[in-house]
Parts: C-alpha cells; sequence; structure tokens
C-alpha cells in the first residue's frame, strides 16, 4: 500500500511538471506580450503625450494589472516585469517616441 | 529584373486612374473667406439651423462613460464645420495642446505618405508592391500590388485576428510580442491565404508593409522617413504635434502609431475633407480622396476604403462607421475608438479620442451618429 502510494505521488509530480512543461513557453509569450504592451504604452503615455504615470496606469486592461512598470530616466523609457517570466523595455526619443525593444 | 519593374511602374503611372465607379457625393470647398487652420483653427458658432439639444444631449451621453482612473472615456471631441471649430471640449487634464494616440488611424497617415509618393510620381498604386520578401518572380506574393495592400485585399494572412486569441493574435503579436521588433519584415514573410485581390480582411501588418514601402522610398532610416513626413505632410497641413513612432528596425509604425493634438488630427480629417488640397496646394493627387473613400472590391466587404472606413451597410463581421449617419461619412478608425469621421454633405470633421473603458464602439458610434445628424446636410440632394 505504501509503495503504491510513493508511485502514485512520483506519478502525479512528474505529471505536473509535464504540464508546466507545456504551458510554460505559452504562458512566457503571453507574459512577453503583456509586459512589450505596458512597456510601449506607458513609454508613450508618459513621455510621448506628457502624462503623470498615475494618470496611464488605469489606461492599462486589468488583465496586465500584475506587469510592474518602472519609469527610467536615463535613457528615457519604461521597463516591464512579469516576475520570473518575461521583461520588456520602451526606449524614448524626443522626434521618434517610444520604441520597444 | 529591375527593368521589367521600373517599365511596370512606368505603365501604371501612365494608366494611374483613382477615380471610382460609384458616384460619391462632392468633397466640399474651403470657404473663401476663412483663412486656413494652418496655424490656428479659426472657431465660430455652430450654423444656423443645428439641432441644439441634440448636440448637447450627444455631446452629455459621449462623456458620461467613467473610466477606471476617474476620468471620462471621451477624452477629447472636438467638431470642424465650414473650416472652423464650432465644438470643442475635454475631459480634465486634457487640452488642446494634449496629444492622443492613433492606434489604427495612423492607417490613414500611412494612406496619405503613399499619395504624396503617388503624385510625385516615385510610388504607383497598380504596380506590383516593391517588397524585399517579394522579389522573385516565381513568388506568388509577386503580383500584389500597393492599391491592394491600401484596400486590404492582398490575401496575405497576416490578418489582426489571424492565430486565434490574443495570444495567438497576428496584430497584438505584432506591435508587442514577438513580431514588434521588425514589423515590416515579419508581416511580409506570410504565405498566401487568398488568391491577391479576392478577399477583403483587415490587417496591421498590412499597413506596416506599406510603411515599410514608404519609409524604404524616404531613404530608408527613421531620420529620412521623419522629414519626408514633416516636409510633405505634416508642415503644409500645421500637424506639428504630430509623433511617429517606429519599431526597433527603425520601421515608421505606420499601422498603429502616430500622436497628434485633437486639433491636429482635425487638420488630418479636413485635408481629406478638402479633396487633398490645402490653402491652394495639392499635398494628395487629384482623386485620392475619392478612392480613399470608394469600397475596396471584395465580396465581403462594404465599409472599408483605402485605409479609411466608410459608412456603408456592412457586410457580415463589419461594423458601420457612424450608425444613423449619413450613407457618404467615411472615417480613420483606431483602437478603443479613436475617430476622425469626415461627412462631406454637412462639411463636417468631427474628432472623439480617448478609452473603452467603461462603454463600447456600438455605444460611442451611436453618439457620434446622433451628433453628425444635428447639423444640417449641406450638399445639395442630401437627404438625412
Amino acid at each position: 500500500m505504501r509503495r503504491a502510494l510513493i508511485w502514485l505521488g512520483i506519478g502525479t509530480v512528474v505529471a505536473l511538471g509535464l504540464v508546466a512543461a507545456l504551458a510554460l513557453p505559452r504562458v512566457r509569450a503571453l507574459s512577453s506580450l503583456g509586459a512589450g504592451y505596458v512597456a510601449k504604452q506607458m513609454c508613450s503615455c508618459i513621455f510621448v503625450d506628457g502624462r503623470e504615470y498615475a494618470s496611464c496606469r488605469p489606461d492599462i486592461p486589468p488583465s496586465m494589472d500584475r506587469v510592474e512598470a518602472e519609469v527610467l530616466a536615463t535613457p528615457p523609457g519604461v521597463r516591464a516585469v512579469v516576475r520570473f517570466l518575461a521583461e520588456r523595455e520602451a526606449r524614448w526619443s524626443p522626434d521618434t517616441g517610444c520604441t520597444l525593444y | 529584373m529591375r527593368l521589367v519593374r521600373a517599365a511596370v511602374l512606368a505603365w501604371a503611372l501612365l494608366a494611374a486612374d483613382f477615380a471610382p465607379a460609384a458616384e460619391l457625393v462632392p468633397l466640399p470647398s474651403h470657404p473663401e473667406a476663412r483663412a486656413w487652420p494652418t496655424s490656428e483653427w479659426p472657431t465660430g458658432e455652430p450654423s444656423a439651423g443645428v439641432d441644439g439639444a441634440k448636440l448637447a444631449s450627444a455631446v452629455d451621453e459621449l462623456f458620461a462613460s467613467i473610466g477606471r482612473g476617474g476620468l471620462p472615456d471621451t477624452r477629447a471631441l472636438l467638431v470642424v464645420q465650414g473650416g472652423a471649430i464650432v465644438f470643442e471640449r475635454y475631459a480634465p487634464g486634457f487640452g488642446p495642446a494634449s496629444r492622443f494616440e492613433s492606434w489604427s488611424m495612423a492607417k490613414s497617415v500611412t494612406n496619405a505618405l503613399v499619395a504624396v509618393l503617388v503624385r510625385e510620381g516615385r510610388l504607383a498604386l497598380d504596380a506590383p508592391a516593391e517588397v524585399p520578401a517579394w522579389r522573385e518572380a516565381s513568388d506568388p506574393r509577386a503580383s500584389i500590388t500597393l492599391r491592394q495592400l491600401l484596400n486590404m485585399t492582398s490575401g496575405l494572412a497576416n490578418a489582426d485576428g489571424e492565430g486565434g486569441d490574443i495570444a495567438d493574435s497576428f496584430g497584438a503579436d505584432l506591435l508587442f510580442g514577438a513580431r514588434s521588433g521588425d514589423v515590416a519584415t515579419a508581416s511580409a514573410e506570410v504565405p498566401l491565404a487568398h488568391p491577391p485581390g479576392d478577399h477583403w480582411a483587415y490587417s496591421t501588418g498590412t499597413s506596416m508593409i506599406v510603411a515599410g514601402i514608404v519609409s524604404r522610398r524616404a531613404g530608408g532610416d527613421p531620420k529620412s522617413m521623419l522629414a519626408f513626413m514633416r516636409r510633405e505632410l505634416f508642415a503644409p497641413i500645421g500637424m506639428t504635434s504630430a509623433v511617429p513612432e517606429f519599431d526597433a528596425a527603425g520601421t515608421f509604425m505606420g499601422g498603429a502609431f502616430v500622436h497628434a493634438s485633437a486639433r491636429d488630427w482635425a487638420r488630418l480629417g479636413y485635408l481629406y475633407l478638402r479633396d487633398g488640397v490645402w490653402d491652394g496646394k495639392r499635398i494628395l493627387p487629384e482623386g485620392w480622396v475619392d478612392f480613399s473613400r470608394t469600397p475596396a472590391p471584395a465580396e465581403n466587404n462594404t465599409v472599408y476604403g483605402a485605409h479609411f472606413w466608410l459608412n456603408g451597410e456592412p457586410a457580415e463581421g463589419q461594423w458601420p462607421v457612424l450608425p444613423g449617419g449619413p450613407a457618404d461619412a467615411f472615417a480613420a478608425e483606431g483602437s478603443n475608438a479613436q475617430i476622425v469621421d469626415i461627412v462631406p454633405s454637412r462639411d463636417l470633421v468631427v474628432v472623439r479620442l480617448g478609452d473603452l473603458q467603461s462603454t463600447d464602439w456600438p455605444v460611442v458610434k451611436r453618439s457620434l451618429g446622433r451628433l453628425v445628424t444635428a447639423f444640417p446636410p449641406t450638399a445639395p440632394g442630401v437627404a438625412r
């Protein structure tokens, strides 16, 4: 009985690991998309449109609330991060606005 | 190969004909006594015959929805009638100097930039589009024309919704995901989903391909492109607040990202209302605006022209520009209801900018339809 429980536990862990491994690329892609959206939109809102961070952030859809945004001074821009999964940066120039990297 | 392309381009220039087959409401002229709005917009009162109560209620509707940050979803609303601003209102914190994001209204800016190059004889609508990835004559995409790209009938498998949900959406990935580094190349390196010219599909990627063509013609780098845009379009019409944005490869993001003030977005609309002529100078070639406001020839399209939306009876899956509004209205439109409505039969340009946090497209469009019909027709024979 004990041996069966151990095997059941191992099987469960392996199955969960497999599911996580299969889902990870999609989760990463989604996270990168969200980070890209937040970086670009916050950068343009703040540096091109001249609005405050607090005014811009509510314009980001609630589905991206977990994406953290940091305003950068040098070079000016915004870095957006989904912890452990994705990080994107948008940099501003006066003539050509914000470019996403 | 270059010789063949040059010959085709020369033929296409000689045969250039933008004029549509269908009869269109004539584009009204700028009032002679009124200054052109190049440096300042003239202001005035709405003309006699405007239904003031209907106008006021439409405005109230537009400013009624309040978003997450406590701001009205409509951040700017501006009406130009007969060459003067007759109504202008902003949400708190915004004003005439504020810039607003275009989203897909940038496609209509791209339309204007192509028009300039066509007028100068440097691009031809019916010549094969000059896209590096399609250069081989055996490539099935080599026959795609600039006209088909502007009409969104290229047949390329790069429609905005291509791929399914948001995570796989071609359009979202292009702007913010893995394809965002080189948007023109990523948009062109897709197979055909339909034969060119047969099928309409809305595609930000297609506009990026067009922007790439324009960028290369302008010099191939952001500095040259920016100089071209300012010299040929923004400066002549006084659209001086405009900030176009670029991808990391240096291509103008002509499908999605231009920032400008509400008054400057009105200037772009006013250029099209006046048939592409500004203060005596032709910016867009003759017939170009009519081409832009004529439905793209595809079975599944009735409301899309050439990088402008039209107020026809929508085909399945399409939306009208101005529900309940004049049939001759056409518009630049972008996500979250960035809208420049151009209404020749009422000599109007209406600009609505902002967000859609607690309202939606149909509600905004219905309100704008009511607003426009508060103004009387000025063109002869237009009933509503």
